[in-house]
């Protein structure tokens, strides 16, 4: 009032001054009044007992609104006193005879969760939260710790948020939600709770520690910024824990990135690499991490400090761990150990097949010769690295195994390189002493295509093993040279093996390596003379399949033409006529060949396999055969009509005239049957008819006198109309 | 005869019973009035009364007429009234101040549940200053304060606080659980307070644990004195029936201080030349942690020291850990070309292995198996920093230093570059493809 009165008095104090004084005076007067103060006294005293009275039944009410108190009390004693078990009966009879005592629930849940029961434990508090409306923030915080026991991090971290707001004064609980939020991944919002929790740590050095630990946090944040890609992030996470902690060992691999960000990744990588040699850092490098001298008797290399030198981490909030430990230090998660580098414990599948590989041994270069069977790439890169090693179980692979196996091993030598190429003979003479029933080829198909493959550069190996050959390596090195193309090379063959051993081998040669020889032979070499027009030359295919690609095919058609006409060529040659480019070929040869070849021509044209083109091309062959052509073909009417008689019988119309008098001959002609049955046996058959038909389709002068003769001669009456017939046909085409 | 009196008597009394009041104290006065009634004839009496009125009169006359003395009249007289009604009152006062401080208490405990640790205390100093009469429901309610005081106390680390506290706590009568708090507290206290004799903490905490067997805290306090006085066996002893009594939630960490303590104790027999010693612990701790490692590198650690390096081999082969490969590689240290390169393998089936195995060689000064050694482990682990480490050892002892430079680059390179879409999040520890 006093103060009242004197603010009065300041706002005028002219006038307001008495005003002030004169109301003082009249309260003083009324205080004076006798009974005044004594009844305000009173007053007090009566309110004053009343407020008394009041808290002491607020009081009394909640002890007598208890029941079971002592048991509550005591339960509360014995949780704290760890004695959980006792505690959690003591707290359940409680609760049975009063449901609504929170507090005793609240412990329950508190005990139960201790108890690792962590179900029951949120039931409890779910029943406080829900059942009984009970907004507290340490039922709500121990909630979020029985949800975290059971694995539930991101659901424990929001319900902790909850109960923070309410409590944001409580240490324990933001210390539990940068634990849930570390468990659950969420670096950011752990930071968060961590900040709240700094300024509540009493010890400075508590407050260190946390300080290290949110520069962790920092850091962490910003590996995972700049693994997204985020370095302006990165580089504020780091200003942030550099702010906690400059020391912090998580640092210097963030700083490392964020410089390798600035000034490239090989520049920086060099600089940390030659700090950690030199020992000391310099220059830029004052800034990267220091060296990291001891070392370890198997090093976790920690290269400059970048890394932490820990081989566990904790496999949900990615901190370091000296050791396989069973709870987490940091985030508190159970079995939380993580190998950093799982590679080293993993089981070795087959210790002997490592020490094998190690060694060299026969067992592992066999185990690579399988897996290069198999198409394993590391097998060739590896077969290749081991070199002399494994020339001898490649030899025997490449005896025993097919086509593909071979070129595989084919590839794997010429990989190997030409100087190897003595110790692959060298293995192919040990295998051959060890081959008593071999399979497949035999080693020398793999050196024969190795040498191939080569080409060229082996030339020089080749020629010096040819000085020491064995009788065995001839085949080979005939292929060689013949798959070479150079005649100049091969003289060294020849001036080397007899000719009957090369003649024997160029007739079993492959047919590429025979035919890449027979294109070098120029018109009028030698060889031409001594070695394919030789009678056990027998590769008149390879002859032909080399006029196809040769510059002047005219020297192979030459050479075909003198050896004349071999079975083997004159199928080669039909098997040509189908191939256009080289039909003109084959077609030449064939008529080249003269009538020796006309009867095969015949047979192949009467193939129903062959292709049109092929046919026609026969045909012709068959028209310039002429009077010789005509024989066969007359002779090649069967006994019944068929289909390919109006095909031969065409044959004959474009043979022409020079057909008529094979063909007169041919009908006259009766064979042994009608001889010696006197005319019993019908004269009337298909070949007659159809000689008749051919000589009426061609209709010419002579083919009208032949068939008038032939009328004339001709006994049988069937054979007589078709003659007729056959007259008038040609009349008609004459007419 | 005389029943019939009696029932007589209860008979004629009884409409004046019904009329009396129920009070006893009005009813006091009522039967005091007929002889007031009678004294007042008596004159000197009467006259004696009316001066002692006088008197009073005089004396508050005064008083009535200023306002302090009136104000002085109003206290007295208020006073006077109740101190008569408490005294009237007494056995409900009594009984209500009881269930005001269990109230009080039980307010206490609820902040005390509810982590509200500065209004617990207050509330708790209160109780704890309480003098009156016990509650029935609880009576040691005083000394359940003084206990939460003194726990409170130790939290804040205030031992000193702690342990006046304690004092002042009544035993006799205290139920066991109670008992059991005060002697843990008491315990922790005198530990913490640090000038109390070992023997006499240790006589306490032995009386103690007779009393509560398997109580953690008091284990843990004898546990705790073994280790100062370097008792390590006694202490492990401890530590055993801490891990076997623990709560579900503390007995992983309590697990791992006793494979802990068993390992240390292991290593310190180890240094001492106590093998036997060292042996026995090897084997204990095999039986307390049979999945962990420490048990299985001791028991190699123990070869080792006995000059059997080839069971130290096989023995921390057995161990599925780095920490075995470091055995190993240290082992191989001491004893180059003690163990065939394929029998290490057979023992030792990890593929970390072969980097002690590539080393060795190029120690040794084979440089082809060496090579091809570390080919092989390279392509099995792939580029992890620890393969590239050892790598470029390997590289180095070859005499090829370029290689191995360019190597330790690589290794640091791909640790700086950013991990591509496909390779793993957790490259910080297992850098990439060198």
């Amino acid at each position: 009032m006093t103060l009242a009165l004197s603010l009065v008095g300041r706002q005028d104090p002219e006038t307001g001054g008495e005003t002030a004084a004169s109301l003082w005076d009249h309260l003083v007067d009324v205080a004076l009044a006798p009974g005044v103060v004594e009844l305000a006294l009173v007053l007090a005293t009566v309110a004053g007992c009343i407020g008394t009275w009041w808290r002491l039944v607020s009081l009394v009410r909640n002890a007598r609104d208890r029941a079971a108190l002592g048991d509550y009390l005591l339960g509360v004693e014995q949780a704290l006193q760890g004695d959980l078990a006792g505690a959690e009966k003591r707290l359940a009879s409680v609760l049975e005879q009063d449901p609504e005592n929170h507090y005793a629930r609240l412990m329950l849940g508190k005990v139960l969760g201790d108890l690792g029961e962590t179900e029951r434990a949120h039931q409890q508090h779910l029943y406080l939260q829900k059942a009984f409306a009970v907004e507290s923030g340490e039922n709500e915080l121990l909630m979020a710790r029985s949800l975290l026991a059971a694995g539930l991090p991101a659901e424990s971290a929001e319900v902790a948020e909850q109960a923070m707001e309410r409590m944001p004064g409580n240490a324990n609980g933001w210390g539990f939600l940068y634990r849930a939020r570390l468990q659950q991944g969420e670096h950011k919002a752990a930071a968060r709770a961590g900040r709240r929790l700094l300024p509540l740590l009493k010890s400075a050095e508590e407050r260190r520690l946390w300080r290290s630990e949110l520069a962790r946090n920092y850091a962490e944040q910003g590996a995972l910024a700049w693994r997204s890609g985020d370095v302006a992030s990165a580089a504020t996470a780091a200003k942030a824990a550099e702010a906690l902690d400059d020391q912090h060992s998580s640092l210097p691999l963030l700083r490392a990135r964020l410089t390798g960000s600035q000034h490239g990744v090989p520049a920086t990588a060099r600089q940390l690499a030659n700090v950690a040699r030199a020992g000391s850092p310099s220059g830029d490098a004052s800034r990267l991490p220091k060296p990291v001298t001891a070392r370890p008797p198997l090093r976790m290399e920690t290269f400059a400090g970048l890394l932490e030198p820990a081989r566990w981490v904790c496999r949900a909030c990615g901190a370091p761990l000296d050791r396989e430990l069973l709870q987490c230090r940091r985030c508190g998660v159970s079995s939380p150990a993580e190998l950093v580098e799982p590679a080293l414990t993993r089981s070795l599948e087959s210790p002997a097949e490592a020490m094998d590989r190690i060694d060299v041994n026969a067992a592992h270069v066999g185990r690579l010769v399988d897996a290069l069977r198999h198409g394993e790439a590391s097998a060739r890169d590896e077969l290749v690295a081991l070199g002399r090693a494994a020339i001898p179980a490649l030899i025997d692979a490449g005896a025993k195994g097919d086509e593909v196996v071979r070129d595989m091993i084919v590839e794997v030598c010429h990989a190997m390189g030409a100087e190897l190429l003595p110790a692959w003979f060298q293995a192919r003479d040990q295998h051959s002493q060890r081959r008593f029933w071999g399979r497949g080829d035999g080693p020398d198909s793999v050196l024969s295509a190795a040498l191939q493959r080569f080409g060229r550069d082996a030339l020089p190996h080749v020629q010096e093993m040819m000085r020491s050959a064995a009788s065995d390596h001839r085949t080979v090195f005939i292929d060689f040279f013949l798959g070479m193309g150079d005649l100049d090379a091969f003289q060294v063959v020849l001036e080397r093996f007899p000719p009957i051993d090369i003649l024997h081998r160029i007739n079993r040669a492959p047919a590429p390596l025979l035919e890449t020889f027979l294109h070098a032979i120029p018109r009028g070499h030698f060889l031409v003379e001594s070695m394919l027009l030789e009678p056990t030359f027998y590769r008149d295919e390879a002859l032909l399949a080399a006029a196809r690609r040769a510059q002047d095919p005219e020297v192979f058609v030459e050479v075909m033409l003198r050896r004349g006409a071999t079975r083997t060529l004159v199928g080669a040659a039909i098997d040509a006529i189908a191939d256009d480019d080289m039909a003109p070929i084959a077609a030449r040869l064939l008529e080249g060949l003269g009538d020796a070849v006309l009867e095969h021509c015949l047979a192949a044209y009467a193939r129903p396999d062959v292709s049109d083109d092929a046919r026609s091309r026969l045909a012709r062959v068959l028209v310039r055969g002429g009077a010789a052509a005509a024989a066969h073909i007359s002779d090649s009417f069967g006994p019944e009509p068929s289909r390919s008689d109006d095909e031969l019988r065409a044959l004959l119309v474009v043979i022409g005239d020079q057909a008529v008098g094979t063909l007169v001959t041919s009908y006259e002609r009766s064979g042994w049957l009608e001889k010696v049955s006197a005319g019993l046996v019908s004269r009337y058959n298909n070949r007659r008819l159809q000689i008749s038909l051919a000589l009426g389709e061609l209709g010419t002068a002579p083919a009208i006198a032949a068939l008038r003769s032939l009328r004339r001669d001709e006994k049988d009456d069937n054979l007589r109309i078709h003659l007729d017939r056959a007259l008038h046909l040609a009349k008609d085409r004459r007419g | 005869m005389a029943k019939l009196g009696k029932l007589a008597a209860r008979g004629l009394l009884a409409p004046f019973k019904a009329l009396l009041p129920k009070s006893p104290w009005l009813r006091v006065l009522l039967y005091a009035l007929p002889i007031l009634v009678v004294l007042a004839f008596f004159g000197p009496a009467l006259e004696v009364v009316l001066r002692l009125m006088e008197f009073v009169l005089q004396i508050l006359q005064p008083m009535l007429e200023t306002t302090v003395g009136r104000i002085l009249l109003v206290v007295a007289l208020l006073a006077l009234t109740a101190a008569i009604l408490c005294w009237l009152l007494r056995a409900r006062v009594r009984e209500m101040r009881a269930e005001a401080i269990l109230g009080r208490h039980l307010f206490a405990t609820a902040a005390l549940v509810g982590m509200n640790r500065g209004r617990s205390r207050e509330q708790f100093q209160r109780v704890a200053r309480y003098r009156g009469p016990t509650p029935a429901r609880f009576p040691h309610v005083v000394q359940d304060a003084q206990l939460k005081l003194a726990r409170l106390a130790l939290e804040a680390g205030d031992v000193d606080d702690a342990l006046g506290w304690l004092a002042r706590v009544v035993e006799p009568g205290l139920p066991k659980e109670l008992q059991r708090s005060m002697l843990q507290l008491r315990l922790e206290a005198l530990r913490r307070q640090g000038q109390v004799l070992p023997a006499t903490l240790r006589r306490e905490a032995e009386s103690a644990l007779q009393r509560f067997r398997g109580d953690v805290v008091v284990l843990g306090v004898l546990r705790d004195l073994s280790e100062s006085e370097g008792n390590v066996d006694e202490a492990i002893s401890w530590q055993e029936q801490i891990v076997a009594s623990a709560a579900p939630s503390d007995r992983p960490i309590e697990q791992q201080r006793a494979v802990d303590m068993l390992s240390d104790a292991g290593q310190a027999a180890l240094e001492a030349g106590d093998y036997d010693r060292a042996r026995k612990l090897a084997n204990k701790l095999q039986k307390a942690d049979p999945t962990g490692e420490v048990g299985l590198l001791l028991s190699g650690d123990v070869c080792r020291a006995t000059n059997t390096p080839r069971k130290a081999a096989q023995l921390y082969g057995k161990v599925r850990s780095p920490a075995g490969l470091d055995r190993i590689a240290e082992l191989l240290s001491d004893y180059p070309g003690v163990v065939e390169i394929r029998e290490l393998l057979a023992w030792c089936p990890m593929q970390g292995i072969l980097l002690v195995v590539a080393r060795e060689l190029a120690r040794a000064g084979d440089m082809d198996r060496a090579k091809r050694a570390a080919r092989v482990a390279a392509e099995a682990l792939g580029p992890t920093p620890t393969t590239c480490a050892v790598l470029a050892e390997v590289l180095e002892l070859l005499g090829e230093q370029e290689k191995a430079t360019l190597l330790r680059e690589e290794t640091v390179a791909q640790q700086l570059m950013r991990p591509t879409a496909h390779a793993t999040s957790k490259d910080d520890g297992a850098g990439g493809g060198t």
